[in-house]
């Protein structure tokens, strides 16, 4: 593999992990929310040939083959819920109200959080997201706007707590 | 230059190959000149003992017949198993060796008063495989892909994986086989096309959608009927000829061990003829004792069409998987573009006939079935070693797996049919005041409750900070590799201290017994 496909691939790979939790699935295989179903399995492929770890994961650093595994395996999901007409469907309807991940919403509220405020919920999903990934900073600013929105809520205080000693 | 192996470790039959500089595969033949290696060993002594060493391959065959209890064969099935199983017990009922149930209660063999794990007997006939790969280069091996049903779970695969650590071959990979099939077929040299992949062998029967585009090879839906094979083939003819020893002679030979396995050995030879010829003659003389206290010498002819009505149920099992395989990928059988048989027991004209009317489509001919698997799995190896370009495959978890919380809560993590690698995470957290320990539960299997899962293992994490109820949250990630092989860690969310957990063993080999078999 030449030394710039490389260099792409990893520049994609960093851009894509930060903001993993906050693009659709349509942003991810840079496709229109009109592509068809051959579109949808092309731009796939495509970046699969890419991004796949036996292609571009031997001998790159633990750290790093971390985020193309999480960058690779969004990548697959978004494939297989835009090729599938009922799961692309379900999908479509979840993106509209603000979700940028498949049955995301129903995990959440199995969670037992104490949130009603819609925007709310949303910024805590969005904080709690990047509080997986580790990115604290970004966890903040969410958990902040999202405790604006709804001050009384102990779920969005508890995970702001934890965003601020990751990040202390 | 690095030698690299592909080996297909089947049910009842093994295979191993390789690939030269340029990339291209090729079969090693065994020390008879044969492709393929009977998966059978045939102990001597007793495990351990420093006493003759096992037989593996042909020479074990041979002592089936004198000494059944200590001759293993399918052990496949068996690897990675509960004894308390129901296929377990039903297999038990049916096998000349002994099933015991070992400590942790996985299905182990006794042998010679001595107990052997599936993984144990298993590495053996991958040793069979790496002498004879060794002797083939005249040097060593270094690394080996080996391949495992598309259905294999967790446990099966580490159990495939220990055993060939037994057996000192460093492995690079587990690849399903019906990925492995395709790619010894060479559908990543040909043109763009939808394979439905057939794999008929021993014991299962595994079909498998495999959509080939622009050197991307993805399986796109996996089905299989686990106790369908050519086993089922064998015991029908058995059963018949069985009840007419019964009803023309009077001759039961259903507590005659020995009988039955020369009438078995016939049986097999047979089967293997009518794929060929219109008919096949069994002899068997001195096969039992008669009413008058003579012996019977026993002599029958089976037409081909005679066996294809005992079979009848048999080839009907096929047709579900089939249609299933391609339903979940919102497919009519019909509209696969070419078929692909793998597997011994696709070389019986009725089973081909059988399935080409499902797809309404002959099958493509494939000159050795038994052998693509293991060339598939060779090609892998150049593939990820760089010597064949611009293929990729992609493949899929074969299982659901989901966690349970210490609140009661059972999420799915990781869905069945997940493109590998997969990485996915959970945040669980305490549930009460100054909680120091808090523990979660990982489970594999597409059911809503755990109870109706399997339980893989059961992690606790210490030493917790001190905080109110809620505070303290634990990020549980799930990672399965490129081998579908699962690895759990969690990080304390704050603190970021990393807990690296081992899958603990509820089943299978520790680390030590793995050292102390190699």
């Amino acid at each position: 593999m030449s030394q710039d496909r490389k260099a792409a691939i990893e520049d994609f790979v960093q851009r894509a992990h930060k903001v993993l939790d906050q693009v659709s699935y349509y942003r991810l295989l840079s496709i229109p929310a009109t592509a068809t179903e051959a579109q949808v399995r092309a731009a796939y492929y495509k970046l699969a040939a890419s991004l796949h770890p036996d292609v571009h994961g031997i001998g790159v650093d633990p750290a790093y083959r971390k985020k193309l595994t999480a960058v690779f395996s969004r990548v697959a999901e978004a494939y297989k819920v835009l090729a599938d007409s009922t799961l692309r469907a379900r999908y479509d309807r979840e993106l509209a109200e603000g979700s940028v991940r498949i049955g995301m919403g129903a995990d959440i509220k199995k969670k037992k959080h104490d949130i009603s405020d819609a925007s709310a919920l949303r910024f805590y999903k969005l904080g709690k997201a990047a509080l997986g990934d580790g990115d604290y900073k970004s966890a903040l600013m969410n958990l902040r706007f999202a405790l604006q929105k709804e001050p009384e809520s102990k779920s969005i205080k508890a995970a702001l707590d934890a965003a601020e000693k990751g990040n202390a | 230059m690095k030698r690299s192996i592909g080996i297909d470790l089947g049910t009842t039959n093994s295979c191993v190959a390789t690939i030269d500089e340029s990339g291209k595969p090729s079969i090693i033949a065994n020390k008879l000149g044969e492709s393929t290696t009977p998966s059978t060993v045939s102990l001597r002594s007793a495990p351990g003992s420093n006493g003759e060493p096992p037989l593996v391959g042909a020479p074990a065959m041979r002592r089936a017949t004198t000494n059944p209890a200590e001759t293993l064969y399918g052990v496949k099935r068996l690897i990675g198993r509960r004894y308390d199983d129901r296929s377990v017990q039903a297999l038990a009922a049916t096998l000349p060796y002994k099933l015991v149930s070992a400590a942790n209660g996985d299905a182990w063999v006794e042998v010679l008063g001595a107990q052997l794990s599936p993984p144990e007997v298993s590495s053996m006939v991958l040793r069979e495989l790496h002498e004879i790969a060794a002797a083939h280069f005249d040097d060593t091996v270094h690394e080996a892909i080996i391949t495992v049903p598309a259905h294999f779970d967790n446990a099966e695969r580490r159990a495939t994986a220990d055993a060939a650590e037994i057996a000192g071959l460093k492995v690079r990979r587990l690849l399903n086989e019906p990925t492995a099939a395709a790619l010894g077929y060479g559908a990543h040299r040909g043109k763009d096309q939808r394979l439905a992949i057939c794999d008929l062998g021993g014991g299962t029967f595994d079909v498998s959608i495999v959509n080939v585009e622009g050197g991307i090879v993805e399986v796109i839906s996996s089905q299989g009927d686990l106790f369908l094979g050519g086993d089922d083939v064998d015991r029908a003819i058995m059963q018949k000829l069985l009840g007419e020893l019964r009803s023309d002679h009077g001759i039961d030979l259903s507590e005659e061990p020995t009988a039955l396995q020369r009438l078995k050995t016939q049986v097999v030879q047979a089967k293997h003829t009518l794929s060929e010829a219109r008919s096949a003659s069994l002899e068997l003389l001195h096969l039992g004792e008669l009413s008058s206290g003579k012996f019977l010498d026993y002599r029958r002819t089976i037409e081909r069409a005679e066996l294809n009505d005992w079979v009848g149920p048999v080839l009907a099992r096929l047709d579900a998987p089939c249609k299933e395989a391609a339903a979940r990928c919102g497919l009519s059988p019909k509209d696969v573009d070419a078929i692909v048989l793998v597997g011994g027991m696709t070389r019986m004209p009725a089973i081909q006939s059988r399935i080409a009317s499902i797809f309404g489509r002959p099958a493509l001919k494939v000159v050795n079935p038994d052998e693509i698997v293991s060339i598939g799995a060779a090609t892998q190896c150049a593939i990820l070693d760089g010597l064949i370009e611009d293929v990729v495959l992609l493949d899929v978890t074969s299982q659901a797996l989901g966690l349970l919380s210490e609140d009661g809560n059972y999420q799915q993590v990781i869905p069945c049919n997940a493109t590998i690698p997969t990485r996915e995470h959970r945040i669980i957290a305490t549930s009460k005041d100054d909680q120091r320990e808090l523990f979660f539960e990982v489970y594999e299997g597409g059911a809503a409750v755990p109870a109706a899962n399997r339980q893989l293992g059961r992690f606790v994490c210490r030493d917790l900070p001190s905080a109110p109820a809620g505070e303290v949250m634990l990020l549980v990630e799930f990672t399965v590799d490129v081998d579908g092989i699962l690895h759990v860690a969690t990080s304390e969310l704050g603190s970021g201290e990393q807990r690296e957990l081992r899958l603990m063993a509820t089943a299978g080999l520790t680390r030590a017994e793995i050292r102390r078999l190699r």
